[in-house]
């Protein structure tokens, strides 16, 4: 039965318990980060850095908004990035039949960095990034190993507002539509990111714009297969591959 | 009394979900899982569908002595229990035959002596009830049937009846501050722990609290609230006594073990499961954690069909 | 706290007020939202706005260090509006006492004041009493001496006007906020204070504190479910630590430090026994002769005896005028005075203001002893940047110290719970806990001592010591025991049984007890008390959420202190809905009262302060050195050179020091225009030493930063993320800077006024982070607690061409 998260912002204190749960989860080494003039650190995502909370501050009518946006891979329904890795190795991009988790598998060692641009690129969120050291690619796993096993991804299991929540996706998008109508009596323009497409479903107070640039996906819906391949593979590449 | 902790329903389908991921999830289990699948649906579907227990002249014991912790069936059994049992043996021995195929026809008896009456029904309930081993041998041996094969399959056909007619009595225990290792209704032991999910008031700030301890009766499968550093057994608070271990990996999943008493229960900490069993059977996915702590030399507190690996 | 964690949820309105309670105090804001989601008006009033304020109705940005001038303003609104809770204000305060003759308030100044001694004579102060030594009132209010009309007078100066041109916030802001908290002074409403080092580090940060008990009382707001004044009080158990007397000016239990001028107990007591000043007083400080001896039994067992005056002789006295507080301990050191000491679980190079005179102050020590985790500014001082090791002569020892996890014993949170704290691991070998090193330390100078004498042996060699620490033998000994087998009221107690309450200590000798406070949290039968975790309450208990079974709270387990001026005078509960206690035929319901008398109307009636002289509540306070009302004075270092309704700028009275790296901005100095504010952030914790040595934690909050306005950058030609230089009169601190709009200039006497803040977390041993903050602020200091002013200073930003800090 496909999961889905469903992140509601709107209770978000940015506390980043989530960042460093995954952190510690995963077994991911810290980075050496400078302060930047921003509380958001490290800067973005990275390899050893699957989840990252976003601070965006803006002043809206008079007032100072303080937007939080714990970002992750999306795991869409049907991943661009995929449906581009599959053109060109099988089996590097995977997506699990049960859960819907998208996964990067040690088969991205042997992509190459140019390989590894496309497929950043046909990510809507911008989400893909790459170990330079090992060559692997890296993002978040949907913690696939706990869900296996029976467990709330790590993310979820620390959070203490209630922000962070996983369960079977016809759960999380009841209770993201409940969240959505309460919301929206505060919060006229709050809204649901791509609902119908990710099993990461963020509920936004307003515009996406103040929260990330890439908080929502631009494109109206993700394109099929064969036209993300026609779009994004150019001919020659395709032929350069197909050729070696 | 405090919300149950585990809100997953027992039904037949919730309870075939648990035995299909435990085959993938655990597939060494696969002699456990195949010998209690069926009869554990049974189960579910005969406490589902059972009719109401007829109480008769049953009354619930005083309301100071259920305070000191006296069991609401401590004292007298409701008159339709024996007969609740009866209907139970009739489905559920069969199945339970067929996958213990080397008792099939002590199993066949069993449920024979108690449909004609040679075999007392109430006498064996109160046997069960009270942990009466001896009791329990000496009405078998006088009914002429094996005293392991009873001593096996009673506890598993009266939990069904015990388990419909605790959902009759919950609304009895409103109210009532327990704090026992018992069950409050039965007086059974418990077969699992759960650790209770963060509250959720609807609070916008923060999700507190959570990890409230409660106890799922090996019997009737209810419910209740034991503080955390108790141990359900000898009702042991020192901290110093009392511990748990995990296997490295699986955060949800512990036995809490007592070393006064040396018993230990199978625990499932639901802040951090995602799916969890309904309770009634929730022990049976923690039969590896059963064998880590027996080999560590500790007993179980409510001895379990499974979780018999001497 | 007069309250506890949950009850905050009992609150119509919230005024949070030097504190940034949503980051700092997670578990409080929690009752904070539940009361938002039951309908309360949630204010945030603070320099900068931040989580906190994200999740209140209302912000205010507030200039740092002008909290009485808010609260006075606040005051004058509810008296000059008439929105106090009349009958609260007569039956339980001071309000209808007299003042003597002798008290006068003058542009700034009290009366008795003395500019050689820098100082007042108090006795100018003092209530008018009659021929029985009782306070003169008039019920009418009709004398202009009554201590409200004083109050309604000194006031009078704290208009919307005044108010919003000292504190920067706008009068219309202000209106509003003192509308919603006003609203609190009827029957069925509430309000809650929720304070925290935002409002006590200042020069005169007892009488901000003073200000929020002068207008929770005007508007009958203590003793009810959700009011109070509550300091919130964290992890590092300050309220644990205050009751058992980690600091110099008091003992145990809050009895105050024997003086030279008290050579025997009598003295002591005699000085420090007050006398009730009204029929209707319990006068509990009255008892103070039985908590010392008992406490004297516990230190000295079987040595303290009547004809040793239970050891009383042996206590250090201190001289009346001495201050041993840390600012004044490392003057001793800066000046030489010092040879050595322990350094336990603090990081002085770090956090205490004005950190270069520290570090430099500790060169002097010829040997220092410290216990840490890690290797601190404190215990790496001599190797620190600039410094040459060869040249600083102090013998260093660093112990590894077990950390909390690894330690178990009781802690008390801010809500005066006592709860025990278990051991979570095992410590590694070699690895002391305080209470382990403390223990073996003492017993091996109690042992030389024997050996081979000394000066003075007796406070050492006749101490009641243990051979090994022990958390719970210790939790005992605080609870107290009988000394002997005794009858009272033909009741028997055999030696060695604990005692049931403080109620039961003696001045004989007969009990012993390390703290009267916490008599009663530990009883007979081996389960102490504070281990308690029973949810069972009544459903009016229920109602307020009180949990009165679950662990325990000094004293005698009273959740909500003061609570007998919840009820009216016949015992009824102000707000029947959330009552905290009522009279129901013949005794108290509901929370333990303070104290067992029938309800005041009654005969046998006590009044309900009972920790006050009068047993009324002090609206007019004459105990506090820098005056009886509290009154708005600008921080030592303020960025205006003239008082806004005052000829008084500071406090006459705060601490300072005249060393040569004591320097002082002059008000308004144009060197140093801006004002710095201090502060803590949710990564680190407290000043960074165990936090930094977590890689997680730093890579999320690497550096120091210091948060200005767009306003400001712009001024400065500063771009968020530039490396800057923040300078001081007293030194200079690298930072990056935080471009915000959290931040905002203010307008003070029509001149823009820039705030800058900074945390206080980074220091040099953690490479490239920063160094300490405190280099920066100021060493001048309450003159009641000698708390430092961390919360305003003056300094400058600009541009740095180099960073090396931040390297």
């Amino acid at each position: 039965m496909p999961k889905s998260f469903f992140i509601d912002t709107s209770k978000c204190t940015a506390c980043r318990g989530c960042q460093l749960a995954c952190k510690e989860w995963n077994a991911l080494d810290a980075n050496a980060t400078k302060q930047v003039g921003t509380h958001q650190n490290p800067p973005d995502l990275n390899a050893n850095n699957y989840k990252l909370v976003r601070f965006n501050e803006h002043v809206i009518d008079g007032k100072v908004r303080w937007f939080f946006f714990p970002d992750q891979c999306r795991h869409c329904l049907t991943p661009p990035c995929k449906i581009v890795a599959d053109s060109i190795k099988e089996g590097a991009i995977t997506q699990d039949e049960k859960t819907g988790a998208v996964l990067f598998t040690a088969e991205t060692k042997g992509l190459t960095k140019d390989d590894f641009q496309s497929i950043r690129e046909s990510c809507p969120y911008d989400i893909p990034r790459r170990n330079e050291a090992t060559g692997l690619m890296a993002k978040c796993t949907m913690c696939f190993e706990r869900i296996t096993n029976g467990m709330l991804p790590a993310c979820v299991k620390v959070c203490p507002t209630g922000t962070m929540n996983f369960g079977e996706r016809e759960a999380m998008l009841e209770l993201a539509n409940k969240r959505l109508a309460e919301v929206k009596k505060t919060f006229p323009r709050a809204s649901l990111a791509n609902p119908d497409d990710v099993s990461v479903i963020f509920l936004l107070q307003d515009d996406p714009k103040y929260y990330h640039s890439s908080a929502v996906a631009e494109a109206p819906a993700p394109l099929d297969r064969k036209a993300f391949l026609a779009k994004l593979v150019g001919p020659f590449g395709r032929l350069a591959r197909e050729l070696s | 009394m405090l919300e149950p902790a585990n809100r997953t329903p027992t039904t037949p389908d919730t309870v075939r979900t648990v035995f299909a991921r435990l085959r993938e999830r655990k597939p060494d289990l696969r002699e456990i899982t195949d010998a209690f699948e069926e009869t554990s649906v049974t189960q579910a579907r005969l406490a589902e569908e059972l009719p109401l227990v007829d109480l008769g002249e049953w009354s619930p014991p005083a309301s100071e002595r259920r305070c000191e912790g006296v069991s609401l069936l401590a004292d007298d059994l409701p008159a339709g229990l024996p007969a609740t049992l009866i209907t139970v043996a009739d489905t559920l021995l069969p199945v339970l035959g067929r996958s213990f195929g080397t008792i099939e026809g002590e199993l066949r008896a069993f449920g024979l002596a108690l449909a004609e009456g040679r075999l007392d029904g109430a006498a064996l309930i109160r046997a069960v009830l009270d942990r009466n081993r001896l009791g329990l041998a000496g009405l078998a041996e006088a009914a002429g049937l094996s005293p392991g094969v009873v001593a096996f399959a009673a506890p598993m056909v009266l939990a069904p009846a015990l388990a419909r007619l605790a959902s009759d009595l919950a609304p009895l225990l409103c109210g009532a501050s327990w704090g026992k290792g018992t069950c409050p209704v039965c007086g059974g032991l418990p077969a699992v722990s759960y650790l209770g999910k963060r509250d959720e008031d609807g609070n916008e700030f923060l999700v507190g609290g959570g990890g409230r301890k409660f106890l799922v009766c090996s019997q009737c499968a209810s419910q209740w609230h034991l503080p955390r550093v108790t141990c359900p057994v000898c009702e042991c608070t020192e901290s110093g006594k009392l511990g748990y271990f995990r296997v490295e990996g699986c955060d949800h999943e512990r036995i809490d073990y007592c070393e006064a008493c040396k018993s230990y229960l199978p625990g499932i900490d639901l802040r951090a499961a995602l799916d969890p069993a309904p309770a009634a059977i929730a022990g049976i996915e923690l039969v590896h954690l059963d064998l880590l702590a027996q080999e560590r030399g500790y007993r179980p507190a409510a001895e379990l069909p499974w979780n018999r690996l001497d | 706290m007069t309250q506890h964690w949950i009850d905050i949820k009992n609150a119509d309105v919230v005024l949070i007020i030097g504190s940034n309670a949503a980051e700092h105090h997670p578990i409080s804001f929690r009752w904070v939202t539940k009361a938002k989601d039951n309908g309360a008006v949630v204010i945030h009033v603070d320099p900068k706005f931040s989580r906190t304020s994200a999740r209140a109705d209302i912000h205010a940005h507030l200039r740092p260090g002008t909290d009485i001038a808010f609260m006075g303003g606040l005051i004058h609104y509810v008296l000059s509006n008439k929105k106090y809770f009349k009958e609260y204000v007569d039956a339980y305060t001071n309000a209808a006492h007299l003042v003597g003759e002798k008290y006068a308030f003058n542009d700034g100044l009290f009366s008795g004041w003395n500019a050689d001694k820098r100082a007042y004579d108090r006795s100018q102060w003092a209530f008018e009493l009659d021929e029985n030594k009782q306070v003169k009132k008039d019920p009418t209010y009709k004398n202009p001496r009554c201590v409200i009309n004083l109050l309604e007078k000194h006031y009078e100066r704290y208009n919307l006007k005044n108010v919003a041109t000292t504190t920067g916030i706008p009068e219309k802001e202000l209106e509003v906020i003192y509308g919603h908290y006003a609203s609190t002074g009827i029957r069925d409403r509430a309000g809650t204070i929720m304070y925290a080092l935002g409002w006590t580090q200042h020069t005169y940060g007892v009488q901000i504190i003073r200000t929020s008990g002068i207008l929770q009382l005007l508007l009958g707001n203590i003793g009810v479910a959700g009011g109070g004044v509550n300091a919130l009080r964290g992890e590092p158990n300050v309220q644990g630590s205050t009751d058992h007397c980690l600091l110099y000016h008091i003992l145990p239990g809050y009895n105050p430090m024997p003086f030279s001028t008290q050579p025997t107990l009598a003295d002591y007591n005699k000085a420090n026994t007050p006398l009730a000043t009204d029929p209707k007083s319990a006068n509990w400080w009255g008892n103070r002769p039985k908590y010392m001896a008992s406490m004297l039994k516990a230190w000295f067992g079987d040595a303290a005896t009547p004809e040793s005056d239970f050891g009383y002789g042996w206590l250090p006295k201190a001289d009346p005028s001495d201050d041993f507080s840390y600012m004044y301990m490392f003057d001793r050191a800066y000046k030489g005075q010092m040879k050595g000491g322990f350094i336990l679980g603090l990081n002085p190079a770090q956090s205490v203001p004005n950190s270069n005179k520290v570090r430099k102050a500790l060169d002097n020590f010829d040997w220092l002893i410290m216990m840490e985790l890690h290797h601190s500014e404190t215990t790496d001082n001599w190797r620190r940047p600039g410094v040459d090791p060869k040249k600083v002569k102090t013998e260093c020892f660093l112990v590894p110290s077990a950390h909390r996890l690894e330690r178990e014993g009781t802690i008390s949170n801010s809500g005066r719970w006592q709860m025990w704290h278990n051991k979570a691991i095992q410590e590694p070998k070699g690895v002391k806990s305080f209470g382990d090193f403390h223990v073996e330390l003492m017993n091996k100078v109690i042992e030389l001592y024997k050996k081979d004498g000394g000066t003075l042996p007796e406070p050492i060699v006749n101490l009641d010591w243990p051979q090994k620490f022990d958390a719970d033998t210790q939790a005992k000994k605080n609870n107290g025991y009988y000394t002997k087998d005794v009858t009272v009221k033909d009741k028997q107690f055999k030696k060695g049984q604990l005692i049931a309450g403080f109620a039961n200590l003696a001045d004989d000798g007969s009990t012993a007890s390390a703290n009267w406070l916490y008599c009663g949290g530990y009883v007979e039968d081996g389960k102490p008390l504070y281990k308690r975790r029973d949810l069972t309450q009544t459903a009016e208990q229920a109602a307020i959420g009180l949990f009165p079974n679950f662990s325990w709270c000094w004293p005698v387990n009273r959740r909500i202190l003061y609570n007998r001026a919840g009820v009216d005078p016949d015992g009824n509960p102000w707000n029947p809905a959330k009552m905290v206690i009522a009279w129901k035929d013949g005794k108290w319901v509901g929370d333990v009262p303070d104290g067992a008398w029938p309800p005041m109307s009654q005969e046998g009636g006590k009044n309900p302060f009972i920790m006050t002289q009068s047993g009324m509540s002090q609206l007019y306070g004459p105990g506090r050195l820098d005056g009886p009302f509290p009154e708005h004075y600008e921080p030592v270092e303020t960025p205006i050179t003239q008082h806004p309704f005052s000829k008084q700028l500071s406090s006459p009275v705060y601490k300072f020091f005249d060393s040569d790296l004591d320097k002082l901005a002059k008000p308004a100095d144009a060197a140093f225009p801006i004002v710095l504010t201090t502060y803590s952030m949710t990564e680190h914790w407290c000043g960074g030493g165990e936090t930094r040595n977590v890689p997680n934690l730093l890579e999320a909050e690497p550096q120091l930063y210091v948060e200005m306005s767009q306003e400001l950058a712009k001024e400065k030609g500063i771009k968020n993320g530039d490396g800057v230089i923040v300078e001081s009169i007293r030194g200079r601190v690298e930072a990056i800077a935080m471009v915000t709009v959290r931040m905002k200039p203010l307008t003070v006497q029509g001149k823009t006024v820039h705030v800058v803040g900074m945390p206080f977390c980074f220091g040099w041993t953690t490479k490239g982070c920063g160094d300490s903050t405190n280099r920066l602020t100021v060493g001048v200091g309450d003159p009641n607690t000698s708390i430092p002013e961390y919360k305003a200073c003056l300094v400058n930003v600009k541009k740095a061409d180099k960073l090396t800090e931040l390297a």
